[in-house]
């Protein structure tokens, strides 16, 4: 086997990996130098890629072809900076304050334009005959009944503004219908969020598997 | 003539000396009798120091009582004295009567009574004395009691009834004292001394004395002018000491400070050892011991050290270093470095009311944890030998189902027949996208999902360099970015006609988030002028009629966050781009993506191991997913299994057991 650069990351690769694998008999030296190496590599690639694809394409290049708007986040950028004084963090404020806003207003933004319309109008769509014209009506409004009931009775069960009762009165019968059927609903997502982590971690420990005897064969070979 | 003694140092002087020769003090000089006008005015000085009241009638029972003193001797007489006597035997052995008439006129009424029947018993006194002074005893039991005066005892009535007898003849006095050759002291200075000594004011003297002397000193010009006259009156009185008399005689001749101290200080002497006794009634010139509280009395310090003592203490005392070092006598300073601040106790009370109690506690709990914080070991050699064996072979299980179908490419897995609408859409999108147009690929995802993700992408990134569409790469985080490279360069490994310098754009890094989306999204060459190679976007021949993000063929989400897809569905939805959204994401992100699917947000996704295994299919092209499918299938059942197992084993064992209750019971 000819040794290239390839090989050698191969090879690399691969008892990085058997690090990492170690720890299935205990935390160990293997495992702790595996995982500084992997934080150390990261935080090194993480400011090299700050300085070529962020200061450099964003600061520098316009800076230099004398876009003066620049010299505004430049600006800001410096005041920034000076939060790290203890007596002239309040000049940072103001470019921390557009951060914040700027940030809040996107996320409120978004969300309210894209989930909560959003799904509104999905939850809708299953009732709707044009759109549903290409499947099965009926199934499809099954499918919006059961999208419907999933997410009252979810709303339901979060909702804690139900009246006192008096004693020996319990809750009305459709409420305690809709807790019941928001846990159930709830359960099944919980259950699914938790079989797709499993798949995940499954998938990722046959591919280094697979890496590891592939490696393995190749080398025999 | 004879020397004078001089009243203040006590010291013999000549006759002709004006000034004493010690002390420079003026001296008495012995002169004629007395003017009328002087005699009034030592008869009312008299009268006013004899007739003052007592403020307390009532003697104290627990007083002591003074004995009287004896009779002065004779060998205590000042020479002075004597010769006053003599000079008075020889007054009255004259023409005249045997007293002077100035103190005839000027005694007081209770005098004058008990000396009046002296007077007419002059024939036979010595029998008719007794006689007559026991008659006169009540009167002079009413005079005290009016007076107020304490009550005498035995001996002093003895001594009353001997006053009290008439003064025998001069001739008879001189006869009886000429046989022991002693002068007998006047029978006035013996009442005088007697009423000083027989009759002492527990009190001390009281304040009307005081003023009386401040009145004399106040007459002060008015005695001057009769100084000389008042002199001879006092030796005529035969005042037996300076000492003993209530005021000085020639308080003009004393200074100013000796004239107020000594009759400030006279009553003190009198009292003796029973100052304490008497402390609450000695007039206010007396600077007398305070009595203070206890609580005060403990805060003074050094109260029974004398002030001579501390200061002998203090001149002892010499510092050693400072800018006062080699000064002896100075204060020594006090050592603070031991010493502890402490603020005073607060001793009001804190009410707190039930409510207050109550929210108090309240907000107690909810600061408290729950439970204590238990550290986490992640040594597992400290589990139970049991648990680490347990884990072990769960361990191993797992990794024969995972090497098992690796090694044995026999095992098949069961190949689903129904294809997800996801996966379906997806590919279907995928297969009308415009081949001039680029795809923008986002991505943002970590290392330990990188391999998940990668298998997942193979079949899309395949089926895109195989329809030749341009890619344009950018990831919103360092590590994605990193890792996006080399599965895009895994994916064109497979076809050599695609042209990566061409069609494959490094965008870069695209930082801020959500910001950095909705920028993105409204603004692709501003956000991201230049390519990883510094080359503007706009140059490049794939992206040249680029100006908004609708001029991209579609937008490639890779992520295993579901954040990270819900926030580009939301910006991209929100936003006026019009572009197919598609996502490959890790298993663990596909149910929380699902929604956006359904609402028809998302055109198709791809979804782990088994999404790529329905591409695959799809395309008709066998790669990672379809090879490992078999050992994803054995593992996940395997890792079912476990969990059934272990739920089984665990509600068995947290089941009541009822024999463990009878034998209890």
């Amino acid at each position: 086997m000819r040794i290239n650069s390839e090989v050698i990351w191969l090879v690399i690769s691969f008892i990085l990996t058997l690090m990492v694998f170690s720890y299935l008999l205990g935390d160990n030296a293997f495992f702790r130098f595996a995982s500084g190496l992997l934080i150390g590599v990261a935080a090194g690639y993480f400011t090299v890629v700050i300085i070529y694809q962020v200061l450099i394409t964003r600061l520098v290049v316009p800076l230099m072809q004398g876009s003066t708007l620049t010299l505004v986040p430049l600006f800001l950028s410096g005041l920034l900076l000076l939060k790290l004084s203890p007596r002239l963090s309040q000049l940072g404020s103001p470019a921390m304050a557009l951060l914040v806003g700027v940030g809040a207003a996107v996320a409120v933004g978004g969300t309210v334009l894209g989930t909560l319309f959003g799904q509104v109008k999905g939850a809708l769509s299953f009732f709707d005959p044009i759109a549903g014209a290409s499947g099965s009506m009926a199934l499809r409004i099954v499918e919006g009944i059961i999208f419907l009931v999933g997410t009252l009775a979810t709303l339901a069960y979060f909702h804690f503004g139900a009246r006192e009762r008096r004693k020996g009165e319990g809750r009305r019968r459709l409420a305690t219908i809709s807790v019941v059927l928001g846990k159930v609903f709830i359960a099944i997502t919980l259950g699914a969020v938790f079989a797709g982590v499993l798949t995940a971690a499954i998938t990722a420990l046959i591919e280094r598997s697979d890496f590891i005897i592939t490696t393995i064969m190749s080398m025999v070979r | 003539m004879a020397d004078i003694r001089c009243l203040i140092c006590n010291r013999v002087n000549d006759s002709s000396a004006e000034h004493c020769w010690y002390c420079n003090t003026i001296l008495p000089k012995p002169t004629g009798p007395l003017t009328q006008k002087e005699r009034e005015k030592l008869a009312n000085l008299k009268k006013k120091i004899a007739g003052a009241p007592n403020p307390d009638p009532e003697p104290h029972g627990d007083a002591p009582q003074k004995t009287p003193p004896e009779s002065p001797a004779e060998e205590e007489v000042p020479d002075w004295l004597a010769r006053i006597r003599r000079l008075k035997q020889a007054e009255d052995q004259g023409p005249t009567s045997g007293k002077p008439d100035w103190i005839e006129e000027e005694q007081p009424d209770w005098l004058a009574k008990l000396s009046q029947p002296a007077a007419e018993d002059t024939p036979n006194p010595h029998d008719a004395a007794n006689r007559v002074a026991e008659s006169k005893k009540p009167a002079l039991d009413e005079s005290l009691r009016i007076r107020n005066l304490p009550r005498e005892t035995d001996e002093e009535q003895e001594f009353i009834t001997n006053l009290l007898k008439p003064t025998p003849p001069i001739g008879e006095e001189d006869s009886a004292n000429s046989s022991n050759g002693q002068l007998e002291p006047l029978q006035e200075d013996r009442v005088d001394d007697q009423s000083g000594q027989e009759f002492p004011a527990p009190e001390g003297p009281n304040d009307e004395d005081f003023l009386d002397v401040e009145d004399l000193l106040s007459d002060k010009e008015n005695v001057r002018s009769d100084q000389k006259t008042v002199q001879e009156s006092e030796q005529v009185l035969s005042v037996p000491t300076g000492k003993d008399l209530p005021f000085p005689l020639f308080v003009d001749n004393l200074p100013d400070w000796l004239s107020t101290e000594e009759t400030e200080t006279k009553q003190p002497q009198d009292t003796g050892d029973n100052e304490d006794d008497f402390a609450g009634e000695i007039p206010e010139r007396k600077i007398e011991k305070g009595r203070l509280p206890a609580w005060l009395q403990s805060l003074r310090p050094g109260v029974t050290g004398s002030i001579e003592k501390i200061s002998s203490e203090t001149a002892q005392v010499r510092e050693d270093d400072g800018v006062l070092a080699g000064i002896a006598g100075t204060l020594p300073g006090t050592d603070l470095s031991g010493r502890v601040l402490k603020t005073g106790d607060f001793t009001q009370e804190l009410r707190v009311s039930a409510a207050q109690q109550k929210n108090a506690e309240l907000f107690q709990s909810l600061l408290q944890p729950t439970r204590e914080p238990k550290a986490v070991s992640a040594d597992q050699n400290t589990a139970a030998p049991s648990e680490k064996l347990l884990r072990l072979f769960i361990t191993i299980l797992i990794l024969l189902a995972v090497i098992t179908p690796i090694l044995a490419p026999g095992i098949s897995a069961i190949i689903p027949v129904l294809f997800p609408t996801e996966v379906v859409n997806t590919l279907g999108t995928v297969q009308t996208l415009p081949t001039e147009k680029p795809v923008l690929v986002s991505a943002h995802f970590e290392a330990g999902l990188a391999g998940e993700l990668n298998w997942a992408s193979q079949p899309v990134l395949k089926h895109l360099v195989t329809r030749g569409v341009p890619l344009a790469l950018t990831s919103t985080n360092v590590v994605g970015f990193a890792i996006l490279q080399d599965m895009v360069t895994q994916a064109i490994s497979g076809d050599p006609a695609y042209a990566k310098d061409k069609k494959v754009m490094d965008l870069g890094y695209l930082p801020g988030g959500a910001i950095g989306m909705g920028a993105l999204v409204n603004d692709p060459l501003g956000t991201l002028p230049f390519t990883t190679d510094l080359q503007p976007v706009r140059e490049h021949p794939s992206l040249g009629s680029l100006n908004s993000l609708s001029d991209f063929g579609a937008l490639i989400i890779l992520t295993d966050n579901p954040e990270f897809a819900r926030t580009w569905v939301e910006q991209v939805d929100g936003g006026e781009a019009d572009l197919p959204l598609l996502a490959v994401v890790s298993a663990q992100a596909a149910p929380l993506l699902h929604p956006y699917f359904a609402s028809g947000q998302i055109n198709g996704y791809v979804a782990g191991m088994s999404g790529a295994l329905y591409y695959e299919m799809l395309t008709m092209r066998a790669g990672s997913a379809t090879a490992r499918f078999s050992a994803y299938q054995l593992s996940l059942l395997l890792v079912a299994v476990l969990i059934f197992a272990g739920g089984v084993v665990s509600l068995i064992l947290a089941a009541p057991r009822p024999a463990k209750k009878k034998e209890a019971g």
